[in-house]
């Protein structure tokens, strides 16, 4: 209130009203205050996350004593959109370790390789590297070097925590099996891994042209890094590589960890567009609550002199001044949300562990400077129509709504309505991803719709109401439905929005249990192996043994799977585009186990070169059974394999099947996640009772790769829940706003003979009308498309989840219209009416 | 004590029957310093016109909300058609105002979501009585609001909404109708109507009538005019002029300079 001393002078009455302005108006100010305060919390959390995936390095641990790290991009090139991350290593043909050798100012140069080897008595899956890796730092080495296939050196950490000291033996498994090896030496480097000797190590991570997972480069001593770099940048590698140093060559090191950054980047960007967009909503809205509590007061400093713009100065400074005191613990809350928030990315693996926050000041700052100009833009506007008004009006403004709902309006709604409607249809004729994106899109066409039509339909609904009231209808009841009627567009406004929140929430929530019922549905009766062997101690099972297994007696078929990623290179409108889909890979022998309820084609023929796709995918596609098609695999491998059925559990097993020849083909080393068996599981419990490492459990395991499974849809849900608060409290806020400026109506019917109470249960009865239309609304909007929904994918018509969440939601919805149009109507009934008219509000 | 007969056309005689309005001794006084009221009395038979006329700050606001049970005066005694008023909490009031006094403002205070018809009604809808329709015609034809019934206040003059108010006033058939400068935001002719229809719902309904205002040309269509000035009644006027009434306001505004604190 300093400010406004200082701006409208310094007589006595201007600081008389800035007291009573300052006294009047805190709940204004307050409602400014929170909205702030949570528009700088989630712009804050954002602006974290925006920033961690902007600038945040995983520091190089196992490689921090290379000076210069040489790798391909973990990027798929897509010229007019994000560049999907691949992820699995890109690996590098092993001829440019020389090349990158020759380089004047390299002092050494070794070709890096990172595969499965695990030391069986340790229980926890390790990776094995060549020795010239560890070598390359010059750390200390107790022992010797392994010289021969047999010999491995071991991180002193994992020698430790394995009991083995130098000249002991251990059985290791890779994909090549399990061997016994000769511990030569325990080496103190920083990282954990298993050394093996380089040709050992090359024949263990099986690259299939002996390419190398990158390049680490020490530098000589004196040489300049930069200008080695650049050098070696100079050198005439191929395209498609980098060459990092300082702390970038942790994205290299950690490489699934940079590949999320890109993702991060793309998501805290779409976020906090969505974040701006409410938060100026709500913002503005309390600020016309603040605005309009002072309408009289402004007024009258228009009165003595003040000129518009030096009102709306004032309001602005007000605003500013309270939003920058909001502004303080929102960011410090901010900070907090950005770590559960990372903390839920990082469970669904959208965020690395090894990328620490990126926690500066940049963020705060940047919630500052997006919330102090909102604060001050959406105080200007509030206060522009008041401050241009002639005072006299501006006292005795009329509260009469006009405008009758253009007839336009109405029809645009209804039409979209009526395509919302046909939108929704779609699950009903196929089960696919397609299908859940057109009952999404239908759901927002839903809402817009009614956003149209709601001034309308609160006309009709009211109108119908009205024509039920008799002469024998209470009062209260008789106030309330006239002036829902009345100010049919202002409640339309607050139904609308109270009916988005219910309808958004529900929509989110049900798509994703729905799919996910599915998912489990389709798996449930598509899983059909009699017992499965998983190898988590060991980091899988290897290809070797599950060879073995086939041939034990009583085991009829013993089927490798795994999940990967495949990108599907397309071309739309002369550009070219990449779609990612999570793939299960099968071995052959995939009919054996699952049953994908093929469609055409025989999942038999699954192997060599050779995908399936689901039925929705393939016509989205556009192929058949027995075309080629153009896939990235995800280490960054162009193939062609031919699609060899067709299938419909497509929500539980994936778009695409891929088969695992299809990935041993064209990538190194790997362990399978999983061996699928059918036939006798007790002869497979025997089978691995002598192999350590090894589980078998009866019956099929669940795998997760369709859309069910897909970690953004919870995210999304997470990220709906928060702002389904945040414009709940809009919602208040302009609920409180609308109310409170009903103080003269109050007192008016109080003098013409209104109890308190009668005025109360007309408040009550408008309440419950207003939440009774918004939650009617929102449950119309979103309970019959995911019936739908339901029906399609499930088979049963109705919403597919736990249904508390309705009846939650509308409570919440109910809670807020009563609690923000209850309380100011409380306040109002304190004042004597009198003094109410007589101020001339 | 003044007391303020009406005149002999106008009245039901029946000397056991109350006054419409007794006021005794009643004073009121703002945070125990500013004093509004000073032991005002004043008496206002049935059928009778008053105006209360005076200066800003002296005190006739407080006057009419006293009288009219908005506000609760500090001591004094204020009976309206004989009951006690002035120590009752506030819903009593409020029911008490519903059943026994009727308001006319300046600001005319229709409810702009409800018909010219409905805000008419409104005050037996709140209390439940039922409606009396012969008198609700009556009453709409004497203000002469019979085409504007279907129409919200938005839609018609202001002249046509302060008489939608005064009809809505009378509606209840209330002992007492108080008027608040109820011609204060009218031109001089919808003024000069509007100030003849309350005169005739006087003189034809012998409706007891107590009106604030600061125009002399208005207090002169009353019965009598109460001129106050420092928180008292300081003359008392029987069917002055407005000339007369201007003269006197002029005298006593003369000796004093310097306006008093208003208060709302």
């Amino acid at each position: 209130m300093k400010t406004m001393g200082r701006r409208a002078g310094s007589g006595a009455r201007p600081r008389l009203f800035a007291f009573a302005m300052a006294r009047d108006q805190i709940g204004g100010l307050v409602a400014v205050a929170c909205a702030v305060f949570g528009g700088a919390a989630m712009v804050t959390a954002c602006a974290v996350i925006g920033e961690t995936g902007l600038t945040s390095h995983a520091s190089p641990e196992r490689l921090a004593a290379a000076d210069i790290l040489v790798a391909a991009r973990q990027h798929h090139p897509v010229p007019e959109d994000l560049d999907p991350p691949l992820r699995e290593r890109v690996t590098i043909p092993s001829e440019l370790v020389e090349v990158v050798a020759a380089v004047p100012g390299v002092a050494a140069a070794v070709g890096d390789l990172t595969f499965p080897a695990s030391i069986l008595s340790l229980e926890a899956p390790t990776e094995g590297h060549g020795w010239a890796s560890a070598a390359l730092g010059g750390s200390v080495l107790d022992g010797t070097a392994p010289e021969g296939p047999g010999q491995i050196v071991l991180d002193a950490a994992i020698a430790t925590d394995a009991g083995l000291a130098v000249g002991e033996r251990t059985e290791i498994a890779t994909a090549a099996g399990t061997a016994e090896y000769l511990v030569t030496g325990v080496v103190d480097a920083p990282g954990s891994g298993v050394y093996f000797e380089e040709a050992t190590a090359a024949a263990l991570a099986e690259n299939p042209g002996g390419e190398v997972d990158l390049i680490a480069v020490a530098v000589e001593p004196g040489a300049s890094l930069a200008d080695v770099a650049a050098d070696i940048e100079a050198a005439g590698l191929p395209e498609g590589l980098i060459v990092a140093t300082g702390e970038a060559r942790g994205d290299v090191e950690f490489f699934t960890a940079a590949a999320t950054r890109g993702e991060l980047v793309a998501m805290a960007g779409s976020l906090s567009g969505t974040v701006l967009i409410l938060v100026g909503c709500v913002v503005a809205g309390a600020l016309s609550v603040s605005v309009a509590n002072q309408r009289r007061d402004l007024a009258l400093l228009r009165a003595l002199g003040a000129t518009p713009r030096r009102v709306r100065r004032l309001v602005a400074a007000q605003a500013t001044a309270v939003a920058a005191i909001a502004l303080v613990p929102g960011i410090a809350v901010g900070h907090l949300l950005a770590g559960a928030f990372a903390d839920a990315l990082t469970g669904v693996g959208l965020l690395s562990e090894a990328l620490p926050l990126a926690r500066t000041p940049l963020s705060a700052l940047l919630a500052a400077a997006l919330m102090l100009p909102t604060a001050q833009l959406a105080a200007r506007g509030a206060a522009m129509r008041i401050s241009r008004m002639p005072a006299t009006e501006a006292v005795a403004e009329s509260r009469v709504e006009p405008r009758e709902p253009s007839h336009l309006r109405v029809r645009v709604g209804l039409v979209l309505f009526a395509a919302a409607l046909a939108q929704s249809l779609l699950p009903l004729f196929t089960r696919s991803e397609a299908a859940l994106v057109s009952t999404a899109t239908g759901a927002l066409m839903a809402i817009v719709g009614l956003a149209l039509a709601a001034p309308a339909l609160v006309r009709a609904l009211t109108g119908h109401a009205a024509r039920r009231l008799s002469d024998r209808t209470g009062a209260p009841q008789w106030l309330a439905v006239s002036n829902s009627r009345t100010y049919a567009l202002r409640t339309a406004g607050s139904v609308t929005v109270l009916a988005l929140a219910v309808a958004l929430t529900l929509t989110q929530l049900y798509t994703q249990t729905t799919v996910e019922r599915a998912a489990a549905a389709d798996l449930e009766a598509g899983l059909r192996a009699d017992a499965t062997v998983t190898g988590a101690a060991v980091g899988g099972v290897a290809p070797a043994e599950i060879a073995e297994l086939a041939d034990e007696p009583g085991v009829t078929a013993a089927v490798p799977m795994t999940s990967t990623t495949v990108l599907r290179e397309y071309e739309f409108a002369g550009d070219r585009w990449a779609e990612s889909y999570a793939a299960p890979a099968f071995g052959p022998g995939a009919e054996q186990v699952v049953d994908v309820r093929v469609d055409a084609g025989d999942l038999a023929d699954l192997a060599g070169e050779s995908i399936a796709v689901s039925t929705a995918t393939a016509r989205v596609w556009g192929v058949d059974v027995g075309d080629e098609v153009r896939l990235v695999l995800a280490n960054g491998v162009a193939v062609r394999p031919s699609v060899v059925a067709t299938y419909e559990r497509g929500i539980g097993f994936g778009s695409v099947i891929v088969s695992t020849d299809l990935l041993a083909a064209h990538s190194g080393a790997r362990l399978f996640e999983a061996v699928l068996l059918s036939g006798d599981a007790a002869a497979a419990t025997v089978w691995a009772s002598d192999r350590p490492g090894l589980d078998v459990r009866a019956g099929p395991a669940m795998i997760a790769a369709g859309p069910g499974s897909s970690p953004e849809r919870w995210i999304n849900l997470l990220v709906s829940v928060a702002l389904l608060g945040y414009v709940l409290l809009g919602v208040g806020n302009s609920l409180v706003a609308s109310t409170s400026r009903r103080r003269g109506e109050f007192a008016a019917l109080r003098l013409v003979g209104a109890t308190p109470r009668q005025i109360r249960s007309m408040v009550r009865r408008e309440a419950v009308l207003l939440s009774a239309m918004a939650i009617g609304a929102g449950l119309a909007i979103s309970v019959p498309p995911m019936s739908l929904l339901g029906l399609g994918f499930t088979g049963r018509p109705w919403p597919q989840g736990p249904l508390w969440p309705m009846a939650a939601i509308a409570a919440a919805a109910a809670v807020i219209a009563y609690a923000a149009t209850m309380m100011p109507t409380r306040r109002a009934l304190g004042e004597p009416p009198a003094a109410v008219l007589g101020s001339g509000d | 004590m003044p007391t303020m007969q009406a005149p002999r056309t106008a009245l039901r005689e029946d000397p056991t029957r109350p006054a419409a309005l007794l006021m005794r001794h009643v004073t009121k006084t703002y945070d125990g310093a500013v004093t509004a009221l000073d032991r005002v009395s004043l008496q206002v038979q049935y059928g009778s016109f008053l105006a209360v006329m005076g200066p800003s700050g002296s005190g006739k606001s407080t006057l009419l909300h006293c009288a009219a049970g908005l506000d609760s005066p500090t001591s004094g005694e204020v009976l309206v058609g004989g009951t006690e008023i002035s120590r009752l909490n506030e819903t009593k009031r409020t029911l008490l105002r519903r059943d026994r006094i009727g308001f006319v403002f300046q600001s005319y205070n229709l409810l702009p979501s409800l018909t010219v018809e409905e805000n008419i009604a409104l005050p037996l809808r709140l209390s439940g009585a039922a409606a009396d329709r012969g008198w609700l015609d009556e009453l709409v034809a004497r203000v002469g609001l019979g085409p504007f019934l279907r129409r919200k206040p938005g839609e018609i003059s202001g002249g046509q909404r302060q008489r939608a108010a005064i009809a809505r006033a009378l509606a209840a058939r209330p002992e007492v109708v108080f008027a608040d400068e109820p011609t204060g935001a009218l031109d001089l002719e919808t003024a000069a109507e509007v100030l003849d229809l309350l005169r005739g719902l006087v003189d034809e309904f012998g409706q007891t009538t107590i009106m604030v205002t600061h125009d002399p040309h208005a207090a002169a269509r009353a019965h009598a005019t109460a001129v106050m000035a420092d928180g008292r009644i300081d003359q008392y006027c029987v069917q002055p002029t407005a000339e007369e009434l201007a003269r006197r306001l002029t005298l006593l505004r003369a000796p004093r300079p310097g306006p008093p604190l208003d208060r709302p």
